[in-house]
């Protein structure tokens, strides 16, 4: 093999060896980070919708003495309605259901809404679909249930590629929003919300 | 459809095929050594990652990549050099499958090399994806969220796995365990997989060249420092890159991946393993089509174990007989025959091949071939590969040689070689496959060894070796084997062969018994 086609291989095997190394650091567009984001993401524990029924003595009498129990409950978890509105134009309508096969695992909501770069008002409604003649119990709040009407707004600006985090405060039971940075493992935690909360 | 597939990527890779040859020879080659190019790459990768993983901590895993990559010298170096084998296992993985699909190689008994290759394909791609994820950069953050994603469109999955990326709280330093185990695990899982893809295979060749792998290590190096691997910036969950570096060789779905659900992109990506997976059944010959396995005549066998010897599959294993003889007998797995047909030329009784192709069936064609035309007018009769030489076989007919095809150079029996030198045919001209591109593996080498090297079943000795000549060239070398052709009527002519040798047979044991013209690879 004459020198000339062994320096013509290695120019081929060069310029190979270079697009490789090119494309496997390639700046793409990655379809995102041109608008805003509006980011929803929490997990929740549903409330309970129960109804109970009051046996007469009579009915609790004929029970074996280690099943008499006066009020007998049979009930489920909530499902909920999540709406955003962004300057006013509703863009997400949702039923929100809690998990699990027989829906009573908590509750999770994740949804990524683009918002265009400017200032909006951000308006998020979370509200129990099933109407239910109690008010919260004291099991509920023992429970730390998600209250049955959820609601935050503000008027935000989005950068490109800016990401807001909205999400659920279980101490607070509020909708609150999360800012800066909280990633890898070495982060710090999330920062105290600057605003937000039930109306 | 798909074998129209086949034929223009055989097409392709035969051009492809003969530039490279040109460049680095055919034993250098790269794209005839892609399959074990790829083991190199692979022992690469454990070298190099070895050193990596000292260096990584899963609380700090962006950081502890910074710093390494800080280390200009040594650190940045082998982190290149770990992200460039990767991509270039990519690419000869596929180079690798896409010459087994173009040469039909992927159905049969060797649908299990096939799908543990794709197996061994998948889990190079996922574990280059836990390994993005471990420096947990823009680009490795983007890969775990489109991950989740998919998790996320299957529905017994509860709680969302894509959460875990939100900046809810920060990412867990498990996440960055259970990756790293899995970037750890996956590769061994490779090594159990790798043994799967070549179980089936006789003396199964491993490493490329050391010339070669020694190039492919360096112009890695030199990739690693003249063009070093950026580290992009650390993740952030509340920040969106309008444009990232990505690797595109793992990840070409990327771009377009924020246009489609994460159901729809896991069915994208699960309907591309599915195509790899099914191409056996897709590609498999049918009917008339379908090569028949090798028969054994046992009256003829004489039990002498070359075809097990030979075999490139494994598919003749030696049995007692049931006839009372002493001698053990071939007997063929038709599970494990390819009908490469290179048992038919290892045998020297004749006992053994494909119906049609034994060594007989070889001798009655060529009885056929030398009753029915005259002396081809440049005295030479070429014998070639039908998927080489058979590309061209016009071209060498306009030379003056007249063209008998085999199925595979392998297949071809030397006692054939002799029927036409004893015919009066001054000069006989094999042209087979390189060495590296045979179809059935090894049927180049053996025929080599035994013309030259009196491997079983040998050329005889009385044959002169100075009337006979081996070449390699591809079907897109018909310039090369040509010229070899025109060389060799020169040769002939001027050691005064060219003429009908009713009388010369006398003096072939006076020949001497091996002129090597092409020393086995």
């Amino acid at each position: 093999m004459s020198l000339r086609r062994h320096a013509a291989g290695l120019v081929v095997a060069l310029a190979a060896t270079a697009a490789m190394a090119a494309i496997s650091q390639a700046p793409v567009p990655s379809g995102e980070g041109t608008t805003g984001t509006l980011r929803l993401a929490w997990r929740a524990r549903p409330e309970r919708i129960e109804r109970c029924v009051e046996r007469d003595a009579s009915e609790v009498a004929a029970l074996p003495a280690h099943m008499r129990q006066t009020v007998i409950c049979d009930g489920f978890a909530a499902s909920y309605r999540l709406e955003v509105r962004v300057d006013n134009e509703l863009v997400v309508s949702d039923r929100v259901m809690p998990g699990g096969l027989r829906r009573d695992r908590p509750l999770y909501v994740f949804r990524e809404i683009d918002v265009a770069p400017g200032i909006a008002t951000v308006d998020i409604t979370f509200t129990r679909i099933e109407e239910s003649d109690t008010t919260e119990s004291g099991r509920d709040l023992l429970r730390e249930a998600v209250p049955p009407d959820l609601r935050w707004t503000a008027d935000r600006s989005f950068a490109p590629g800016q990401v807001r985090l909205i999400t659920y405060d279980p101490q607070r039971r509020a909708l609150v929003e999360i800012t800066g940075r909280s990633t890898g493992a070495s982060a710090n935690l999330p920062r105290i919300p600057r605003r937000g909360g039930p109306p | 459809m798909l074998q129209r597939l086949e034929r223009f990527s055989l097409a392709a890779l035969s051009r492809l095929d003969a530039w490279c040859n040109r460049w680095y020879g055919a034993r250098l080659n790269p794209l005839y050594q892609s399959g074990t190019i790829v083991v190199g790459l692979y022992l690469v990768l454990l070298v190099t990652g070895l050193y990596l993983l000292l260096f990584y901590r899963v609380a700090a895993p962006w950081e502890s990549v910074a710093r390494l990559t800080a280390d200009a010298w040594v650190g940045r170096t082998i982190r290149g050099v770990h992200r460039y084998a990767t991509g270039a296992a990519v690419v000869f993985t596929l180079v690798h499958a896409i010459r087994m699909f173009a040469q039909a190689r992927s159905w049969g008994a060797r649908a299990m090399a096939w799908l543990s290759g794709v197996v061994l394909l998948v889990l190079l791609v996922g574990c280059a994806w836990t390994g993005y994820v471990m420096v947990w950069d823009v680009f490795g953050e983007r890969l775990a969220r489109e991950a989740a994603r998919m998790a996320d469109s299957l529905p017994f999955l509860s709680e969302p796995v894509s959460r875990t990326f939100t900046g809810e709280r920060p990412v867990p330093t498990f996440f960055f365990f259970v990756t790293l185990f899995a970037h750890v695990a996956v590769p061994l899982g490779m090594g159990v997989v790798f043994w799967l893809h070549v179980r089936r295979l006789q003396r199964p060749r491993l490493l490329p060249p050391r010339p070669l792998l020694w190039s492919v290590v360096g112009l890695l190096i030199a990739a690693a420092v003249s063009l070093p691997v950026a580290l992009a910036p650390e993740a952030d969950p509340f920040v969106r890159h309008a444009r990232i570096q990505a690797d595109l060789l793992i990840a070409p779905w990327l771009p377009p991946a924020p246009r489609l659900s994460g159901g729809a992109l896991l069915g994208v990506l699960a309907a591309g393993c599915v195509l790899l997976f099914v191409v056996p059944l897709l590609t498999r010959r049918r009917g008339a089509r379908q090569p028949m396995p090798s028969v054994v005549d046992e009256d003829v066998c004489t039990g002498c174990t070359q075809c097990s010897i030979d075999c490139p599959y494994g598919a003749i294993e030696m049995v007692a007989r049931t006839d009372g003889r002493p001698t053990p007998v071939a007997r063929v797995d038709p599970a494990l025959c390819v009908s490469c047909g290179i048992c038919a030329g290892s045998c020297a009784p004749m006992s053994i091949g494909p119906p049609g192709r034994t060594g007989r069936d070889q001798l009655a064609a060529v009885g056929s071939l030398l009753d029915s035309s005259r002396l081809p007018p440049s005295g030479v009769v070429v014998v070639g590969c039908t998927y080489s030489a058979g590309a061209f076989a016009t071209l060498l007919e306009r030379e003056g040689a007249a063209f008998h095809g085999v199925d595979c150079a392998g297949n071809l029996h030397t006692s054939v070689v002799e029927r036409l030198i004893r015919g009066g045919i001054p000069g006989v001209l094999v042209i087979a496959c390189h060495t590296r591109d045979c179809r059935h593996r090894e049927g180049s080498r053996w025929l080599v060894e035994r013309v030259f090297h009196e491997r079983d079943a040998e050329l005889q000795a009385r044959v002169p070796r100075s009337r006979v000549r081996v070449i390699h060239a591809g079907a897109r070398e018909s310039a090369r084997a040509i010229a070899a052709l025109r060389r060799f009527i020169v040769d002939l002519t001027l050691i005064g062969r060219v003429v009908r040798l009713d009388d010369d047979l006398d003096d072939m044991a006076e020949c001497e018994a091996a002129e090597v013209n092409e020393v086995p690879q």
